[in-house]
């Protein structure tokens, strides 16, 4: 599904992916783990197609089309969907209305009418079952005075309802809050398919807890240094980074 | 957020309070849609041109007051017609309360519309009244969306009912704004002959906007006496929305006193579908300050030798203002047809 090979790219001059190559097939859930300033987010963001990032080198595909030149909304239309670290608040728009016109903008992207209210309703209404989410928090303004908690399932429901391809989840900054690190791992667990892809960064072991992804990688000054399964991560845990960097030296 | 994505953003939240895999929650969930599209009427739309909602949109309004409050009677006495004994349907922020009502299932049904819209027994009746004469509006797909509670009145045939009925609502003010949407069933078979008096009262100052339904059918040779007093705080505001179906030789009057509110909207339709029906609308309008009371009347005769009458009388005092807007529609197998339209 998503095929990254020999990616290189910048902020500001500064060379942060060196060479970055990731093969992820639908099906999978990959865990992407390192240090800080290894260019886990910068990684995300590009697959994403945030503008700040220059890609100076390298293929990003994704289902053999090559998106590296989409602009992040064409992205969203055609699946990728990327959470945030940094949620903006934005009042006067509640969950739902904002989820409403995220899938709405998709369908028009698609040539596709807006979905029914009642179609929507009834989606709504599943996913919100699906994931245990109370109704009551769908009707608040987005992100505004949300917890650490309901940010994270704010970003689960809209993964729900956009249904995409490829996933990527940003949780870098959410490693210390054991409900967010829940709501995450079952929302994960719950909408993973056979169709769907989805890439989980993270800075510690503690969300593999509570999901098993098929593959873990390690990030490292911009490149995938070890790939393996989720008893990469234990090992991570229990020995820190630095063996990975001396056995990189050795 | 505005009054209407709050709605549509809460309505998921209605759901859980009830039966989602229904008949009636199909027609609830159509009308969600059709308010949905539709939104708020506007100055723009002909029917709204002198009265605007805008000012009373702006509250924020709680949809789904939770807490259940009760009232002392000793305070609300003063609000019904307490000399002459009546059954009561009461409702408390739009809850029914069983302290203050008095219902009978005795020959006659005088209840809950929310034990109409669940029960098996009143199914029938339900599937062949319930949003039938109900215009699909703006406002009236917003009850019906949100269909839940009011009254359900069903008179069968031959039955003189003695005792009037009173539906009131009252509000407590415990929330800082409270939007009520309570949805009546008024169903007179042959011969039955009925009283009706529907009371809106808030109880504090604090915003009160109510957008009401009543579907009221008149069956042959029926007698139905609706009384609407609308005699509410300064800060709470009406939209009344009733549908009249009238079989033939039934008699349906309806008598609007209009004195309290702030903007208060009467958007009151007859239908005849059969002969020699008469229907008689009347209203008196005494406002003052800055309140506005807009009467939309609506009798469509369909079958000939039927009558109506309308006869609307206002004193407007200080700023206050006020709209009538009558619409008598004359169908040509309506011959012999008499309508009477008045106001001063």
């Amino acid at each position: 599904m998503l095929k990254i090979e020999n990616l290189k790219a910048s902020v500001d001059n500064k060379s942060i992916l060196k060479g970055l190559n990731l093969e992820v097939n639908s099906g999978e859930v990959h865990a992407i783990m390192g240090p800080n300033g290894a260019g886990k987010s910068t990684l995300a963001n590009i697959i994403a197609g945030k503008e700040d990032y220059d890609v100076d080198q390298g293929i990003i595909e994704l289902d053999g089309e090559d998106i590296s030149d989409l602009a992040p909304e064409e992205r969203a239309h055609i699946g990728v969907f990327l959470s945030f670290q940094y949620p903006v608040e934005i009042p006067g728009v509640s969950v739902t209305n904002f989820i409403k016109t995220a899938i709405n903008e998709n369908r028009k992207a698609k040539g596709l009418e807006e979905m029914p209210a009642k179609n929507m309703l009834k989606m709504i209404r599943e996913k919100s079952e699906l994931l245990e989410i109370d109704r009551k928090f769908l009707s608040r303004s987005l992100n505004e005075g949300f917890s650490g908690g309901e940010k994270k399932r704010n970003e689960i429901f809209q993964m729900a309802m956009l249904e995409p391809k490829l996933a990527i989840l940003d949780e870098t900054d959410s490693g210390l809050d054991i409900d967010a690190l829940r709501i995450v791992a079952n929302g994960v667990n719950k909408l993973k398919s056979k169709n769907n892809a989805i890439i989980v960064i993270t800075h510690y072991q503690r969300l593999l807890d509570y999901i098993v992804p098929d593959f873990v990688h390690v990030l490292h000054d911009g490149k995938i240094v070890k790939t393996g399964d989720a008893s990469l991560a234990l090992e991570l845990e229990a020995k820190g980074y630095d063996w990975i960097k001396e056995e990189m030296i050795s | 957020m505005d009054l209407k994505e709050k709605i549509v953003s809460s309505y998921v939240a209605f759901e859980d309070g009830v039966n989602i895999n229904s008949d009636i929650h199909e027609i609830r969930t159509d009308a969600f849609q059709k308010f949905e599209k539709l939104g708020f009427p506007s100055k723009k739309q002909e029917a709204w041109k002198y009265t605007s909602l805008n000012t009373i949109l702006k509250e924020d309004y709680s949809i789904f007051p939770d807490k259940e409050k009760s009232i002392n009677l000793a305070d609300v006495k003063q609000y019904f017609i307490h000399d002459i004994d009546t059954y009561k349907i009461i409702f408390i922020d739009g809850k029914y309360s069983s302290f203050l009502s008095e219902t009978t299932h005795d020959s006659i049904d005088v209840c809950l519309m929310s034990s109409a819209l669940t029960k098996a027994k009143y199914k029938p009746v339900i599937e062949n009244y319930f949003n039938k004469v109900a215009k699909q509006d703006n406002l009236t797909s917003l009850n019906t969306a949100f269909s839940k509670e009011g009254a359900y009145i069903h008179i069968p045939k031959n039955t003189e009912v003695e005792k009037p009925i009173q539906i009131i609502n009252f509000t407590t003010g415990t929330e800082a704004a409270t939007m009520l949407q309570p949805r009546n069933l008024i169903v007179v078979e042959q011969n039955a002959h009925v009283q009706i008096i529907e009371r809106h009262q808030s109880l504090t100052n604090n915003a009160v906007f109510t957008n009401v339904v009543t579907e009221i059918y008149a069956d042959r040779h029926s007698t139905v006496d609706f009384y609407k007093i609308q005699n509410d705080h300064i800060s709470a505001s009406l939209v009344d929305n009733t549908f009249i179906e009238q079989q033939s030789e039934s008699v349906v009057s309806v008598h609007t006193f209009s004195f309290g509110g702030n903007i208060t909207r009467n958007n009151l339709n007859f239908y005849q579908k059969g002969e020699h029906i008469d229907s008689i609308l009347k209203g008196i309008t005494i406002i003052e300050g800055k309140q506005h009371v807009d009467h939309h009347t609506l009798v469509h005769h369909i079958e000939p030798n039927c009558e109506s009458h309308q006869d609307y009388k206002g004193i407007f005092d200080e700023r206050s203002t006020g709209v009538f807007n009558g619409k008598v529609i004359v169908e040509k197998e309506a011959q012999k047809t008499n309508a009477y339209q008045k106001k001063q």
